[in-house]
């Protein structure tokens, strides 16, 4: 299972419908950057 | 949550291949979600505040009718740390000066929030119920109590036995030159009621030399700043860790040796507690190593990154937000950029103060950094 992506999977049967599990993958340190952003007031 | 709206600071951005970034660039908040298809992009952009869920869910369905089910989507998607809602109203408790005074705490707390909540001002409304014993005011203390204060701890009672000494300009913040001769206790009073008067703030010149009179001292208190370092570094943390725990309530304590700055956070029931930790460490110390090969050399980096770690362990603790690194210590050695100082060991077995604990296979050294002992304050 690829968890970088939807899955869509059936709840109960055929009687319900699927649903769409989203998965959020929170960053490593290193795949983060120093801010460019930074603000210092 | 009624009209869910995408946290400014999180705001989301869409690469090429369709994955999105979201929370921005910070590690402990930035994330990314695989959305081949557009759904979740299409639901964070209707999320600015002006649509119901069920709303969100129709538009959602409408732009991409082979979505199987766009309220769950939606439901995913409120249940984050990037949502807040925007029918949230001022909260209750908090004056229309507070809510100005406060408002780069919100945008703070907002962000490095992990919880979802449908407002962003819970954290700054524990703050301002919050009351805090400050114990010593020297280059530690003074500036944990200045944070305290500027970022609205409720109440703050301040407790030095010493006068302020010409010595201690080179650092303590909450000090002039008026102030030579002045208790300490008496001249941060003062002070932080001219930084801060929506708070509480209290102070005593009082020299605690026991266990039991730091027991008298917290009574009533949230937590304990631990600034001092009389009798010993070492001995009033013992007082501390026993005093906190009988009164079951978190405690931080800094310090610095040299250009090494720490802060150990504690809270019962969270991880070690410090007699562990301490325990840990000497295990760790080469056989026959003095336990302090410091001395009294500080500067105001030095000072106010060991008090500013302390008050920031603090907000931790007494709110939850961030999530406070309890049971730990951990610091920065200011002439190594590469030494992150972050101590863990397990509680040890029949510890009387943390409990018995301590898994299978003996004790754990846990660190991403190169590790160091406690400081000796």
């Amino acid at each position: 299972m690829n968890t970088n992506e939807h899955e869509t999977e059936p709840v109960e049967e055929t009687a319900s419908p699927a649903k769409t599990k989203i998965t959020i993958r929170l960053l490593d340190k290193i795949e983060t950057t120093t801010s460019s952003n930074s603000v210092g007031n | 949550m009624r009209l869910p709206r995408v946290k400014f600071e999180h705001r989301p951005h869409r690469y090429d291949d369709g994955t999105i970034r979201i929370g921005g660039e910070i590690y402990g908040i930035a994330a990314e979600i695989a959305d081949p298809y557009g759904w979740v992009w299409t639901a964070l952009t209707l999320m600015d505040g002006t649509r119901s869920r069920d709303e969100i869910a129709e538009r959602l369905r409408l732009s991409h009718p082979e979505v199987p089910d766009a309220a769950s989507i939606v439901e995913q998607l409120v249940a984050t740390r990037y949502v807040e809602d925007a029918a949230a109203g001022p909260p209750a408790g908090l004056s229309e000066r507070e809510l100005d005074r406060y408002s780069r705490n919100h945008a703070f707390f907002r962000a490095v929030d992990v919880a979802p909540r449908g407002d962003g001002w819970e954290t700054q409304l524990r703050l301002k119920s919050a009351r805090v014993v400050v114990l010593g005011l020297g280059g530690t203390g003074s500036h944990a109590a200045w944070a305290l204060a500027a970022v609205g701890v409720g109440t703050i009672h301040c407790v030095d036995p010493d006068v302020v000494e010409l010595s201690n300009l080179n650092r303590q913040v909450l000090f002039g030159e008026d102030d030579i001769g002045r208790p300490k206790a008496e001249a941060a009073v003062a002070r932080l009621r001219t930084v801060n008067s929506d708070i509480r703030v209290t102070g005593e010149r009082r020299h605690i030399g026991s266990r039991r009179q730091l027991d008298d001292l917290i009574a009533g208190y949230d937590a304990l700043a631990l600034c001092a370092d009389r009798p010993t570094g070492h001995g009033i943390r013992v007082w501390a860790n026993r005093a906190c725990a009988a009164a079951n309530i978190p405690w931080a304590g800094g310090g610095y040796n040299g250009p090494l700055v720490t802060v150990g956070c504690f809270a019962p029931g969270a991880g070690a507690c410090y007699e562990c930790l301490s325990s840990g460490e000497e295990a760790r110390r080469r056989p026959g190593t003095p336990v302090n090969l410091g001395g009294p050399g500080v500067i105001a980096t030095s000072a106010g990154v060991s008090g500013q770690l302390v008050a920031h362990a603090l907000l931790g603790l007494l709110t939850g937000v961030p999530v406070p690194p309890a049971g730990t210590i951990q610091g920065v050695n200011l002439i190594a950029a590469d030494h992150h100082v972050w101590v863990r060991h397990p509680p040890r077995p029949g510890c009387p103060v943390c409990g018995t604990r301590a898994p299978a296979g003996g004790p754990k050294h846990n660190s991403f950094r190169p590790r160091t002992e406690i400081d000796a304050g």
